[in-house]
């Protein structure tokens, strides 16, 4: 299992992260992290726009959803099947399915055990039209060594992650489910649920964030503030187009008279 | 032990999963049941064993969609 994880995994990531070392003018890790993490993240881009757009079209629909589900409570092969149409007549689509969600993942575990103990030049894992530098830069913006955890990137993480949640469309769901039931004692057990989730994901999640901030390495936090800023950045662009997308969907809703 | 196997899947809806969409991670499933929501289904009927096997052979039948597909349990 572990030569598997090492061939497929922490291999090829660490020859990818050295070639960004070899070509950055001063072989800084630090940048080679950045640009590794906008790689990946530009690759899956179109993955996780279209993922967003359907997430908030999915938000619109979820009302007549749930009341197939109340018409029919017993029959869920019916409910299915209603579903389904209602999908097929809004044109709303999935895109990519589980994919860019496993390769992200993947990613975070290969990063995660090729920095947690400090990037290492190890010659056993090099491809062979690789050569190692001689030296590796592991200073970044006034951080002596970013194989160590930095304070302030920590902090920084935490700040970055709290915007990305707070802009994100799946958290603003929540919000607008808070706000229609007003009294908590008239939630179910599901809505109280979904509650406690916003709750976590707002206020708790950023602080763990901080928390494994002052634990793991620095490079390994600069990752995690890439790809957050890069997210905040999707979803800025997707907030602008926002009222195109809500107008698509209720124009549909109309036609159907649903 | 239905009841753990449903437990996981519940935990898995309501916390994992709106962590990933929350994060900006987390895409769709392609599946009409959800393949969580199918295992649910599998697990309260066939019992954890077999209800997980149908549930993985589910999952790995993912390879990216451009439409929903329906596959309900039987």
């Amino acid at each position: 299992m572990k030569t598997i994880f090492n061939v497929i995994l922490h291999k090829p990531l660490f020859n990818l992260l050295l070639v960004f070392i070899l070509f950055i003018p001063g072989n800084n890790l630090g940048l080679a992290v950045i640009l590794l993490t906008l790689l990946v993240k530009l690759v899956l881009s179109p993955f996780s726009y279209k993922a967003l757009v359907s997430q908030i079209k999915n938000k619109k629909i979820q009302p007549i959803i749930d009341q197939i589900k109340k018409d029919h409570p017993d029959d869920k092969q019916l409910q299915s099947q209603k579903q389904l149409e209602i999908y097929q007549k809004l044109k709303v689509n999935p895109f990519s399915g589980c994919i860019p969600t496993i390769v992200q993942i993947v990613v975070v575990l290969a990063l995660y055990s090729l920095l947690r103990e400090g990037f290492v030049l190890q010659e056993n894992l090099l491809y062979h039209f690789l050569t190692l530098p001689t030296t590796v830069n592991m200073h970044f913006l006034g951080i002596a060594d970013i194989n160590t955890p930095s304070a302030v990137l920590a902090v920084l993480a935490g700040v970055f992650q709290y915007i990305q949640v707070w802009l994100s469309p799946a958290f603003k769901k929540d919000k607008k489910k808070e706000e229609e039931v007003k009294d908590k004692k008239d939630m179910g057990p599901m809505d109280m649920m979904q509650s406690q989730m916003g709750v976590f994901v707002k206020y708790i999640m950023p602080g763990m964030v901080v928390v494994f901030g002052f634990m793991f390495p620095a490079a390994l936090v600069l990752y995690w503030i890439t790809n957050t800023v890069f997210t905040i950045g999707q979803e800025l662009v997707i907030k602008s187009r926002l009222k195109t997308i809500e107008d698509d969907i209720d124009l549909r809703l109309k036609e159907y008279n649903l | 032990m239905r009841n753990i196997g449903i437990k996981l899947v519940l935990f898995y809806q309501n916390f994992i999963r709106e962590i990933l969409l929350s994060l900006g991670i987390a895409s769709e499933c392609c599946f009409i049941p959800s393949c969580s929501e199918y295992t649910k289904e599998a697990i309260t009927k066939y019992g954890l064993l077999k209800g997980s096997f149908l549930g993985i052979r589910r999952i790995s039948k993912c390879g990216g969609c451009k439409e929903y597909k329906h596959e309900p349990l039987i």
